[in-house]
């Protein structure tokens, strides 16, 4: 496995290399910890104390129990961003499986419409987005409300498109097997489709979860109220009020940031495919 | 999905030609022609968000190409415990840019641990960088760095372990030295790699936001204004719809050539 023809010595000098870009990459996070459980005088005192001489964990009893808590901020995400996947992943499954294997009116052309649609970088256009949730408030309640965060990300093109690749792979005679048992569209989707695209699946949900979990600008620009701010948007907020208050606000970042960690630990494999997926093409 | 996106596109090329701000209602709307482009070319916030946003990804992307290809070569080639090391130089991307904006912002601000650190190393006026124009900017920069070098590294390790070993054992046999053989032999290897980093980073430079926002809100004095951040502040700061719209459109044009450029790329075998 490994061609390296290094000696002993520039093995042990790469690694020291390495290890130094990797102790810059970890050190901020130290900080945050070892801040967060300090009192605001003692997170500025240099030199830093890295294991802090006091300990004081009531910066997390308050970032728990304030008005918008932490709890809060992180049913607000995980309410978010469970109704996208589950969502995006049941349309954009049954939508890639008729455009997969499906013949209708204007097939090729609307997939390139669908296609057209994943270049377009969202930044450019919260604006007529704005305008649209605004018309639309007056039917369904759009701005301020969670649903600007979810029904946009239902219909994202880029589940179709993936989705719609691995569903390509299946050889028909399969499907025509599961005809001839006597399945409908709706069978054959859910029992033949979904389950033999299952690696493509999990990587679709594990982009459309990174995504919706980090995503920032929307609830900034379609959410006021405190109330309803995701985790992002509510880590932002909580400083602009709280600016000066460090400990505080180390204590919230690390309970944003720790958990996420956590899971990336358990799921690497998963998540590090499901990251690449867009990279290598299939 | 038409509703969402397609609408919104169209809407917007169609306000980037007119006068607008939402309060006042759609009766107010007004058609200016070309106006909004002309202003632009005179606004010297436009020009200074569109040049900071040249110099970021200037630095940015090369930056992070270029460390994370002599890391990962390293790592791949040499180190001991490579996953482990790897796992190590993810983290930063994992992590939510709005945390991670908020922390270094700390990091970086006057009672933080950096200033601390450069005047006890002697330092008698340590810049105070994300308030001072001239370090603001690069303070930012070296932030992107740091987060997207997992990526970087993590997209050339995948590539990394594609380069058939039959190529090392030629090189081999030829009696190359280490250098050589990267220079010759793994980079050229990797080069759809690079391609694919190359345009996905630009494009990721000039939708850069988040850290923009949060760090320095574009200041001190528009140092840090790039043109995803100044659509944000046209349109929900000072409500001037139909301007900022022009100015999403730039945005959207440059996003849209690097990424035609790609798929042009990748549709060859």
């Amino acid at each position: 496995m490994n061609r390296s023809a290094g000696t002993p010595t520039a093995r042990i000098a790469a690694t020291a290399a390495v290890l130094v870009v990797g102790l810059t990459m970890l050190l901020p996070f130290l900080w945050m910890v070892s801040a967060s459980f300090k009192r605001l005088g003692d997170v500025i005192k240099f030199p830093v104390e890295w294991i802090p001489s006091y300990w004081y964990p009531d910066n997390y009893r308050h970032i728990f129990t304030m008005k918008n808590s932490v709890w809060l901020m992180y049913w607000n995400s995980i309410k978010v961003t469970t109704i996208n996947v589950a969502g995006s992943l049941l349309i954009s499954s049954l939508a890639a499986y008729a455009y997969a294997k499906m013949r209708f009116w204007g097939r090729d052309a609307l997939f390139l419409v669908v296609l057209a649609t994943l270049m377009i970088p969202t930044q450019a256009i919260f604006v007529p987005k704005f305008v649209l949730f605004t018309w639309m408030n007056r039917l369904i309640p759009m701005i301020n409300h969670h649903n600007a965060l979810i029904f946009p990300g239902l219909f994202a093109a880029l589940g179709l498109f993936l989705l719609r690749q691995f569903f390509s792979e299946v050889p028909n005679e399969i499907m025509e097997a599961a005809v001839i048992d006597g399945a409908g569209h709706l069978s054959i989707w859910s029992r033949v489709m979904m389950p033999i695209a299952r690696p493509g699946v999990a990587s679709y949900v594990i982009l459309v979860f990174t995504f919706h979990w980090n995503d920032y600008e929307s609830p900034l620009i379609f959410i006021r109220n405190p109330a309803l701010a995701t985790i992002p948007l509510g880590l932002s907020l909580f400083r602009d009020d709280n600016g000066m208050a460090y400990h505080y606000i180390m204590a919230l970042s690390t309970v944003a940031i720790l958990p996420v960690f956590a899971a990336f630990l358990l799921g690497q494999k998963q998540f590090i495919r499901g990251l690449t997926a867009g990279a290598v093409k299939g | 999905m038409l509703v969402f996106v397609a609408f919104p596109v169209v809407f917007s090329f169609a306000l980037a030609f007119t006068d607008w701000d939402l309060v006042s209602g759609f009766s107010r709307i007004r058609f200016v022609g070309l106006a909004n482009f002309r202003e632009m070319i005179q606004d010297r916030w436009f020009l200074k968000a569109f040049v900071n946003n040249i110099v970021y990804t200037l630095v940015v992307v090369p930056g992070s190409l270029l460390l994370g290809l002599v890391t990962s070569v390293l790592v791949h080639e040499l180190a001991f415990r490579k996953s482990e090391l790897r796992l190590l130089l993810f983290l930063p991307y994992i992590s939510n840019i709005v945390a991670v904006s908020i922390v270094w912002s700390i990091l970086y601000s006057s009672f933080g641990p950096i200033i601390g650190i450069l005047r006890s190393l002697g330092m008698a006026n340590p810049p105070n960088f994300l308030a001072d124009p001239n370090w603001a900017l690069p303070s930012i920069m070296a932030m992107s760095i740091w987060s997207a070098l997992g990526y970087v590294v993590l997209i050339y390790s995948a590539g990394l372990q594609g380069i058939p070993a039959e190529l090392y054992e030629a090189a081999c046999l030829d009696g190359v030295s280490w250098a050589q053989k990267t220079v010759h032999v793994t980079v050229p290897s990797l080069r759809s790699t690079t391609f694919f980093l190359l345009i996905t980073q630009v494009i990721g430079s000039f939708k850069v936001f988040a850290q923009i926002q949060v760090m320095t809100e574009g200041g001190p004095m528009g140092a840090t204004s790039v043109l995803a951040y100044y659509v944000y502040e046209t349109a929900f700061r000072f409500y001037r719809f139909g301007y900022a719209s022009a100015v999403a459109l730039v945005l959207f044009l440059i996003v849209i050539a690097f990424t035609l450029l790609q798929w042009s790329r990748q549709e060859k075998p």
